[in-house]
């Protein structure tokens, strides 16, 4: 176990190189430069100065090579569009806002999507099965953000129950987390519905009504247990998502998280600000979906057993 | 409901009351009470009040509310009155050279007392190549301004001098009528060297890591979402200051923006598209809930060539795509009557030297047209210069655009395609590629706006001084340039506007760039809403705001 994990962890950091790697020769590559708009009115002596205070000027391998020692030393640098805040500041204080966010959401989607699932499964073929998969496949295919216009519009500015932008409040996290939650809830329906079917088929099952056994006994006992492991499968990359996932929601009800910075350092070509993030994220990504992976073993023995073997070999 | 909790088992049910926590924990606290309290939107979070390293209109107008310069500028009567705001009073040489301010006996915010040496230090800091300050420019007619930002002379050389700690002399490079008007601007505010000092790189990212001297504290700035402020007692004319608390809410969507007013979440909004303005004019008219605030920006959007590179590098084809523009249709529907079309360069709200500068110079652009009375004519006549074979019809122009402004592209393509049977190519692109593209002249035509920094001409005229890199166009004209320097370096009234009037006339005539409307931005309001104060060419001060019983 331990030789497998520690494997795993060195497959995370490799990715974790590339994928930093490949975003910072990409943003290099990218047409359009901070400075330009720092510069914009100042004459052509002092504009050159900025590029060369920058780091601009010197080859791209250079900078690249001071990214990681700087990084390695644990510094993100400072925004170039914000200028004087860190990026590691930033990260620090607003990734929990979105983190809060995505996590009401997840619990949200995930909550009602086990039970939705559940309930279409026992109802399979029935009006509730159907009404839950419409539901499903609405989920899927409208995206967040129009779900949040509408829920903003509907809600917000016509009915006035809830506040129609901003954060601090109960009731400002109420609608953003219900149009992020939507999509989850959607996909866990349809994963718990399948596997809760699988569950029901078995021949255990059909022992243990016959045996007697109350239905939501059998749920509890044997259903629930074994069909939300593939939801677990669905959890990893959604921790990361929690962070970054809600962007657009984010902006249309002003709510101050990370993920403006995700999308406006690229437009500002803001390229510690970009850097900072794909690190954040990337690191979250991966080491989520390690952890998820560990949690397998603890979950469903079969797999601990199966890699047990691997990771003697 | 608790019954199928208890079934559904308990790790269900820690999950469910764990999310509950979290969203309780969360929870704050309404206000309530009879404070006089005024929420205002932000269209974008301010880069920083770090003033001298940046330039966004976000962050003068919170820095405005928490710092105030030597005066600040009021409407009264609908005209911009510079007043004084940290200077008590002061005096000017006869020559108009030398103005020395006398400052009132005031602390900053913490109670240290307020010196004429922080101007000089705040003055400094902008025009210091170190710093590289984008809004440098604003004030370059300060004695030497230009020599110490390129740096051939050290800073100590600048004309801005503390006599004493409560007298500061400003001497200039040559007479500027509008020096009371700067002198209200964030190049000119005053700045704590010690904090400067203390907080590095990190000075004016939050409200602890600044201190101001102005009508207002800032007390809490969430990033990307909310500042708010509280009125600052130890400010010199706090008794006047009647609002206890201003809160400004960072709303990016227009449609949340407008919806929170809707709602009475804000006591006002701007807006700048056309379905908003007409939906809230309505609501406007009379007899209605909202009070309507037109303001006529200093800002003129324009057209603009490559010239390096034919077939722009011929005076008679700019000329053609400037006068082939049917501003009217433009002003009618495009802007669905919202900006008003542009026959010059400077727009109305300008001065010059107290009069009004398009009242001076007429409108070069129906003068040019009634002398070029076929656009298309030119454009042949042109192309024939150039050697350039198979007529307008052959012609296949690229225009830059910027992506999110895209739809006055298509409305550029179908013009000239009906008017001078060019064939428009879109490129759209993002902002900073736009800017990028522009300085490196990789571009064939394009469109942008822009704002005038002070009530001068020069501040829109001198872009197009040769050398001036603001907007590159690779135009170049000797009588330009002369009629420039000549005009920004004299105090005598008759000259300036003599010499501008012909630049301006110049300018147009050439086709440098060819300017289609004058910007005006749409303000409504509750009508509890009082003393709105809305300047042009410096920020909205709240200090003057207030709410009505």
């Amino acid at each position: 176990m331990t030789c497998y994990v520690l494997k795993r962890l060195i497959h995370a950091l490799v990715a974790l190189f590339i994928v930093t790697s490949a975003t910072f020769f990409l943003i290099h590559k990218m047409p359009g430069n901070p400075v330009e708009a720092m510069t914009e009115k100042l004459p052509e002596s002092l504009r050159q100065q900025a590029f060369e205070r920058y780091g601009f000027n010197r080859p791209l391998l250079e900078r690249y090579e001071l990214f990681w020692k700087r990084l390695l030393e644990g510094d993100l640098g400072q925004s170039l569009k914000y200028r004087g805040r860190s990026v590691g500041d930033t990260i620090a204080r607003y990734a929990p806002i979105s983190g809060l966010l995505g996590l009401v959401a997840l619990v949200w989607g995930a909550g009602w999507g086990i039970v939705l699932g559940l309930v279409a499964a026992l109802h399979r073929g029935r009006f509730l099965d159907y009404a839950v998969m419409l539901l499903a496949i609405l989920g899927v295919s409208v995206p967040n953000f129009v779900l949040a216009s509408l829920l903003q519009y509907f809600f917000s500015i016509r009915l006035g129950w809830f506040p129609v932008t901003g954060w601090g409040e109960l009731a400002h996290i109420v609608l953003p987390a219900l149009a992020l939650s939507f999509y989850s809830t959607a996909q866990y329906a349809r994963f718990m519905r399948a596997s809760c079917l699988d569950v029901l088929s078995q021949d255990y099952i059909l022992a243990a009504r016959a045996k007697g056994m109350s239905l939501l006994w059998l749920i509890r006992r044997h259903v629930l247990r074994n069909a939300i492991l593939p939801i677990v499968t669905l959890l990893g990359p959604q921790i990361a998502l929690l962070f970054g996932g809600a962007f657009v929601v984010e902006r249309l009800f002003s709510i101050p998280g990370l993920g403006f910075y995700f999308v406006s350092s690229v437009g500002d070509r803001d390229y510690t600000m970009i850097m900072g993030q794909t690190v954040f994220m990337a690191a979250l990504y991966i080491f989520s979906i390690l952890v998820v992976d560990i949690l397998y073993g603890f979950i469903d023995p079969r797999i601990r057993f199966a890699r047990g073997r691997e990771g003697n070999l | 409901m608790l019954n199928i909790m208890k079934k559904l088992g308990k790790k269900f049910r820690v999950a469910l009351i764990l999310s509950l926590c979290l969203v309780l924990s969360f929870a704050g606290s309404g206000y309530a009470g009879e404070e006089q309290v005024l929420r205002v939107p932000l269209d974008a979070e301010p880069d920083s009040l770090n003033l001298a390293r940046v330039s966004d209109f976000y962050s003068a107008l919170v820095a405005s509310q928490i710092i105030e310069g030597l005066t600040c500028v009021a409407l009264r009567d609908g005209k911009p009155v510079a007043e004084p705001a940290s200077a008590e009073s002061w005096e000017v040489s006869d020559d108009q050279l030398t103005w020395t301010f006398h400052l009132r006996d005031m602390t900053w915010a913490d109670g240290e007392p307020l010196k004429a040496e922080d101007f000089v230090y705040g003055i400094g800091r902008v025009l210091d190549p170190e710093t590289a300050s984008p809004i440098s420019g604003k004030i370059r007619f300060i004695l030497n301004a230009g020599a110490v930002l390129n740096g051939e002379k050290p800073l100590s050389e600048l004309g801005v001098k503390a006599l004493d700690d409560r007298t500061l002399e400003i001497r200039l490079e040559h007479p500027v009528p509008y020096l009371l008007e700067s002198a209200a601007g964030t190049a000119m505010f005053p700045v704590r060297r010690d904090l400067v000092e203390k907080y590095g790189d990190a000075y004016g990212t939050d409200p602890d890591k600044i201190v101001g001297c102005g009508p207002f504290i800032l007390k809490e700035w969430v990033h990307n979402s909310s500042l708010t402020f509280v009125r600052n007692p130890s400010y010199w004319d706090a008794e006047n200051v009647r609002l206890d608390r201003l809160e400004m809410r960072i709303i990016a969507e227009e449609t949340a923006k407008v919806g929170e007013f809707e709602n009475g979440g804000l006591d006002i909004v701007y807006v700048y598209s056309i379905e908003w303005v007409k939906q809230l004019n309505a609501q406007s008219d009379e007899g209605g809930k909202y009070v309507r605030s037109v303001l006529q920006l200093p800002e003129t959007r324009y057209v603009f060539f490559n010239q390096q590179v034919p077939p722009f590098s011929n005076k008679k084809v700019r000329l053609a795509f400037s006068l082939a523009l049917d501003r009217e249709e433009i002003h009618r529907d495009v802007s669905q009557g919202m900006e008003k079309a542009a026959y010059g360069w400077l727009p109305p709200s300008m001065n010059l030297d107290g009069a009004n500068f398009r009242e001076l110079a007429g409108d070069p652009l129906k003068e040019l047209a009634e002398a070029h009375p076929d656009p298309k004519a030119l454009l042949i006549e042109g192309l024939e210069e150039l050697g350039i074979q198979g007529g307008p019809e052959a012609l296949k122009i690229q225009l830059m655009c910027y992506n999110a402004q895209r739809d006055f592209a298509e409305y550029l393509q179908q013009s000239y395609k009906a008017s001078l049977g060019v064939e428009l190519e879109i490129d759209p692109v993002e902002w900073p590629v736009l800017q990028e593209r522009n300085r490196n002249l990789d571009y064939e035509m394009s469109y942008k706006s822009y704002c005038a920094d002070f009530n001068d001409p020069s501040s829109m005229m001198d872009l197009w001084i040769t050398g001036t890199r603001t907007i590159p166009t690779g135009w170049s004209n000797e009588r330009y340039d002369a009629l420039l320097r000549e005009a920004g370096s004299s105090g005598d009234r008759e000259l300036r506007a003599k010499n501008y009037v012909e630049a301006e006339r110049l300018l147009l005539s050439e086709g440098t760039i060819a300017p289609y409307a004058y910007s005006a931005e749409f303000d409504y309001l509750y009508s509890h809403v009082d003393g709105f104060n809305t300047p042009l060419f410096t920020p909205t001060l709240y200090k003057y705001a207030g709410i009505r019983k």
